[in-house]
């Protein structure tokens, strides 16, 4: 940065320099992760997240399909013209999602039946989106992959925790093996449609609580609109 | 033009690149698909009429057998002798096929069912009945009903379904098992107690044995091949 | 004949109403997630936002029917399905918007803002991937979709009055946005669950 202060009056714009690495995976994991502070992706958050296994998989699926689609789009970013990025990021997108799909039939059909729809439904989700364009379309590949994995695995490990309470509260089991005492009768509520809602808000409130009010605020997935505002990369990156 | 022209091309030019991949990543994975698939009916086949050696479709007629992608031309095209009612009362019979020992003599048949449930989608289920009659198991295939109460009656191993394990119905008045609540000790083994708080899915199991039952003896009686 | 009819008229009536209550989108099946805790703070909007998807979903799903039957299964390109599925919600999105916008501006003022948020709307990519895995002809696409819009634009008004609501009580910091509307979502969705058996047999 400081080579840039001493010329002033250069007419190419500095070119934004990628995160270290250890900021990716912080912010991935941790300080942005994409479903407890930015609100990102609620649809599979709330509806696979019956039973552990579950939650585990759609978690890894969508983590594999960021780090290749972020990767490829990164390579693609000089080729790509703006007017067509968007597409271009969808259909590179869905080519990996289906990839996934075909893979996931073929090797672990069960979690491929349990999941259904939601497999597919990948390509929609606003998280694969938005890391796209906040970030693969602007660092270089390596460093976008590794967005994508860190991205992707605090994805995970937010599924993957509400699915394990929800399966352990809602039906008595982890991973399908019986974890609560007999005289515990499971609250089946957790594990039905609103139970989905009822968990996420109290994950929701705890993590308000924690950070006194700045999670997702009041806009929730609209956000990740490309065109909004709300997505400016300083904004995402690195803080205020 | 050029402004239009370029974008276009490379947008082409992705879509062309990744439908290519596609294609091959679909290649290879169709027959795994396929084979998994045929060994999974096996095996759940195996499993509700376990003194079956091998397998043999029976279709309904041959249209069924089109529809199934049987190759019709072939000779060995097996009908169903005794035609059960398509879609009864939420019932829907999908598959009938014989099961036959090593010597190739018929033990039993397995039917596999959709029937209306709690929830939109149905129950699939899969009886084996052995050549005199008796049950020899109940498996649940895809299913939708309401986790905790209805996956109660569905549990594998759990105690609906096994009231209906090595029974050997007999017909009254052309039934052969009921469905009652809240059933007394003293009642016949025929009579089938729903779960409580599940009663239609409960209901959607045993139209399915019910109507198995039937289709197994009406087969047999109209001189299948047993 | 008039019994055939009857019978007809009853599987689209049973086929409407379960796709608006029993198979919910948003409240049972949490498709569509993003607007319905995004733009739900205002009745007005919430109408707005469920007409535009629910008018999007029907052009959708059945461009998505024609190219599923006389593209893509006739030359054994089911594999292309997710992707087309993707580019006809993307390619109409930017049509309707720049129809819109050039012919009927005051529509366009009224539904514009909120197109270009219907791309990554899992409930426009949801709809047509159901309706190719049940396999329903073009008719029962048509009327399953209409229901499941409807369903759609149902479940954004309710909510969106509830939270008119919730705004004017005095609710703890850590409830007020998203998070209290996950809890207000809980109780609507518990309602709707009550028509889980509606059509049970």
């Amino acid at each position: 940065m400081s080579t840039q202060a001493e010329v002033p009056f250069t007419f190419v714009l500095p070119k934004e320099k990628a995160p270290k690495p250890k900021a990716i995976v912080i912010a991935g994991l941790i300080k942005e992760n994409p479903t407890l502070k930015m609100v990102l992706g609620c649809c599979p958050t709330l509806a696979v997240t019956t039973a552990a296994p579950n939650g585990l998989g759609l978690g890894l699926a969508t983590a594999l399909v960021l780090t290749m689609s972020n990767f490829v789009i990164s390579l693609l970013r000089n080729v790509i013209p703006d007017k067509v990025r968007i597409p271009s990021y969808i259909v590179i997108i869905a080519g990996f999602v289906t990839i996934i799909m075909y893979v996931l039939k073929a090797y672990f059909p069960a979690l491929d039946k349990s999941l259904g729809i939601y497999i597919p439904l990948i390509v929609a989700n606003c998280i694969l989106l938005a890391r796209a364009e906040m970030f693969a379309s602007k660092f270089g590949p390596f460093s976008s992959a590794l967005d994508g994995l860190a991205m992707g695995l605090g994805f995970t490990i937010a599924l993957f925790s509400i699915a394990t309470v929800r399966e352990i509260l809602g039906n008595g089991t982890w991973f399908g093996i019986p974890m609560t005492p007999h005289f515990f009768s499971p609250a089946v509520l957790l594990i039905l449609p609103p139970g989905g809602f009822l968990a996420f808000g109290i994950v929701m409130v705890i993590m308000n609580y924690l950070t006194r009010g700045k999670v997702g605020g009041d806009v929730a997935c609209a956000t990740c609109n490309p065109e909004n505002s709300h997505c400016a990369p300083d904004s995402i990156l690195g803080g205020k | 033009m050029r402004e239009i022209l370029k974008p276009a091309l490379v947008l082409l030019a992705i879509c062309v690149a990744i439908a290519a991949v596609l294609a091959v990543v679909y290649q290879v994975t169709k027959p795994i698909i396929a084979k998994r698939a045929a060994d999974d009916l096996k095996a759940a086949m195996h499993e509700v009429l376990p003194q079956a050696e091998s397998f043999q479709d029976l279709f309904f007629d041959e249209a069924d057998a089109k529809a199934k992608n049987f190759d019709v031309s072939s000779t060995q095209l097996q009908l169903v002798k005794a035609i059960p009612v398509a879609a009864q009362g939420g019932l829907q019979m999908l598959q009938i096929s014989a099961g036959k020992n090593q010597t190739g003599a018929v033990v039993g048949y397995v039917f596999t069912s959709l029937s209306a449930g709690y929830a939109p989608d149905g129950v699939h289920v899969t009886v084996g009945i052995d050549t005199t009659g008796k049950i020899t198991g109940v498996r649940i295939g895809d299913q939708n009903e309401t986790p905790g109460l209805g996956s109660k009656v569905l549990a594998l191993h759990g105690p609906y379904l096994k009231q209906f394990n090595n029974l050997t119905p007999q017909s009254s008045n052309g039934t052969y098992l009921t469905l009652v609540k809240n059933k007394p000790a003293s009642a016949p083994p025929e009579q089938i107690d729903a779960v409580t708080g599940a009663t239609f899915t409960s209901r959607a199991v045993w139209r399915a044995v019910e109507a198995s039952v039937e289709a197994a003896h009406a087969e047999m009686s109209a001189g299948g091949q047993s | 004949m008039m019994n055939e009819l009857g019978t007809i008229v009853g599987q689209i009536i049973i086929t409407m109403l379960s796709a608006i209550l029993v198979e919910n989108l948003v409240l049972s099946r949490f498709l569509g997630m993003c607007p319905f805790l995004g733009v739900t703070q205002k009745t007005s909007t919430a109408a707005g936002m469920g007409i535009a998807v629910a008018a999007v979903l029907m052009i959708v799903a059945a461009l998505a029917w024609i190219v599923n039957v006389t593209l893509l299964v006739p030359n054994n390109l089911e594999f292309l399905q997710t992707m087309s599925y993707i580019l006809i919600i993307a390619a109409v999105v930017q049509f309707l918007e720049t129809v819109l916008r050039k012919f009927i501006p005051p529509l366009y003022k009224a539904l514009g803002i909120y197109l270009p948020l219907i791309t990554t709307n899992c409930a426009v990519l949801g709809i047509p991937l159901i309706n190719t895995q049940r396999g329903y002809d073009f008719g029962m696409t048509l009327v399953y979709t209409l229901g499941a819009g409807l369903g759609f634009a149902m479940a954004l008004v309710l909510f969106s009055g509830v939270r008119e609501r919730m705004a004017k009580s005095d609710i703890p910091a850590s409830l007020q946005g998203v998070s209290g509307a996950l809890f207000a979502a809980t109780l609507v969705s518990m309602s709707f669950f009550g028509f889980q058996g509606l059509f049970a047999k």
